[in-house]
């Protein structure tokens, strides 16, 4: 196995220390309060690298069960789903349809913030 | 100028709050100290120190962001800067804690209108209000202190007032459309949403002053309690409950969240103390819609935040801009969960 080091983590980790150090003597609360939005946001793009294709595969999933397809495009069928919504061809109220939206939450916030879920 | 931070106030917009003090005092002053502030994510706010007389005179400067191309779908949610300083001159004038207008920057570089206020003693900063313990005091007040405010909010007699839009939920929700829309964004949580709040709008209309953002970041707390109510660019006029539901989410809790109302107490607290100020009963369940709402409200403003990212040229954009686009989630989150549980916690 040839895989280069640092890994993505190890990056993240690089970067982070980099903008921790440039910020430490910065007088500026406005620039250290961006570099910390700097540093929360690589953490979240290390989730993001890890967890986003598997949180997609299950929201393809769930779409394809809404809508009885088999159609392989999430985008489109994501897509489709806010469109029926929107002109009341789907009722919102269905059970998989809030079902399906809550979860999309739920995985979106894994990613963010997962603090937040309770 | 002492001003180690990002983006200064340059010499031109210096020269600039220089000209409007010395037309409004009718004399001479020197700006001595320009400090960006953190706060304010739609609006670059500016703690200014200038020195008349020999005296020093702590001022704030807000101005529309440095990269501030008109944007129609932000600006759909606004009052207008120019409606925006009427007001607060209007309430400032009728004796409501709001800071007094001391001078307007006429929009000569085209980055669209400034003004500047007097600043008022105290902080805006949540959790030093939440969590220092020289705020102790302050917080054993705040509660009843923010309800008398609101309340007197709500009391103007609208007739005072600059035009404001009225703003029923059903307008609301059909801005937050085009705004999904306008985005280029198709997002079936937000359809949800929308379809639900559609469904179980307030069908008796009461219709006031309400501040639209009112929550702490935007009160001026010192160690007694609040000072003042400031950011101004959301007020409009609609059900003056939008606000009570508003201070309730999670979002402005902060370090607290267990403690519902804006991180200080609990919402029957909230409540009991609205009512005793404004005298009137406070219909939860209605405050409740308005909660649920408000986190809708809130992942649309998240949207347009991110958008002026995506549009900013790149010395021109904010990160917090960007990192505000993750947190819709948050707000969505809170919606579902308020709406799927069974009784409205007081």
């Amino acid at each position: 196995m040839s895989r280069p080091i640092p890994d993505a983590k190890g990056l993240v980790r690089a970067i982070s220390a980099f903008l921790r150090q440039d910020t430490a003597s910065e007088r500026s609360s406005y620039r250290r309060f961006q570099s910390k939005v700097a540093i929360h946001l690589l953490r979240v793009l290390e989730r993001e690298v890890s967890e986003r294709p598997k949180i997609e595969a299950a929201q393809l999933e769930r779409l394809q069960e809404i809508f009885d397809t088999s159609r392989p495009d999430l985008e489109e069928l994501d897509r489709k789903l806010a469109e029926a919504i929107r002109s009341g061809e789907v009722d919102p109220s269905r059970i998989d349809i809030q079902a399906h939206v809550r979860k999309c939450v739920e995985e979106n916030l894994l990613v963010s913030n997962p603090r937040w879920l309770r | 100028m002492r001003c180690g931070c990002h983006g200064s106030v340059d010499q031109a917009l210096r020269e600039r709050v220089e000209g409007a003090l010395r037309e409004a005092w009718r004399k001479p002053s020197r700006v001595t100290e320009a400090e960006r502030l953190s706060a304010g994510a739609s609006q670059e706010i500016w703690a200014l120190t200038a020195i008349a007389d020999g005296t020093e005179i702590p001022l704030i400067l807000r101005r529309p962001p440095e990269s501030g191309q008109e944007d129609d779908l932000a600006s759909s949610m606004l009052t207008g800067k120019q409606v925006e300083i009427e007001l607060q001159r209007t309430l400032h004038g009728l004796g409501i804690n709001v800071p007094e207008v001391v001078a307007e920057l006429d929009d000569e570089d085209g980055v669209g209108m400034a003004f500047i206020m007097e600043r008022l003693p105290g902080v805006a900063v949540p959790q030093k209000i939440l969590g220092d313990d020289s705020y102790a005091d302050a917080r054993s007040a705040l509660i009843q202190q923010m309800a008398d405010s609101v309340a007197r909010v709500h009391n103007v007699s609208t007739a005072a007032l600059p035009l404001l839009p009225l703003l029923t939920a059903a307008d609301q929700l059909d801005r937050f459309r085009a705004i999904v829309d306008g985005c280029e964004l198709h997002h079936p949580g937000l359809e949800v949403a929308f379809a639900w709040l559609d469904a179980r709008q307030p069908t008796e209309s009461t219709a006031t002053l309400v501040h639209g953002d009112f929550r702490l970041g935007n009160v001026i707390v010192d160690h007694s309690g609040l000072s003042g109510i400031i950011d101004w660019e959301l007020a409009h006029i609609g059900d003056p409950m939008s606000d009570l539901g508003w201070l309730c989410m999670r979002s402005w809790r902060f370090s607290r969240p267990e403690l519902p109302a804006a991180g200080l107490g609990s919402r029957g607290e909230l409540f009991d103390a609205y009512a005793k100020a404004a005298n009137v009963d406070v219909d939860a369940e209605r405050v409740r819609f308005w909660e649920a709402f408000g986190n809708v409200r809130w992942a649309v403003i998240c949207l347009l935040q991110v958008r002026r990212f995506l549009v900013a040229s790149p010395e021109d954009s904010h990160i917090e801009h960007a990192a505000i686009g993750r947190r819709l989630d948050e707000a969505l989150y809170d919606f579902f969960h308020l709406i799927d549980e069974e009784e409205y916690p007081l």
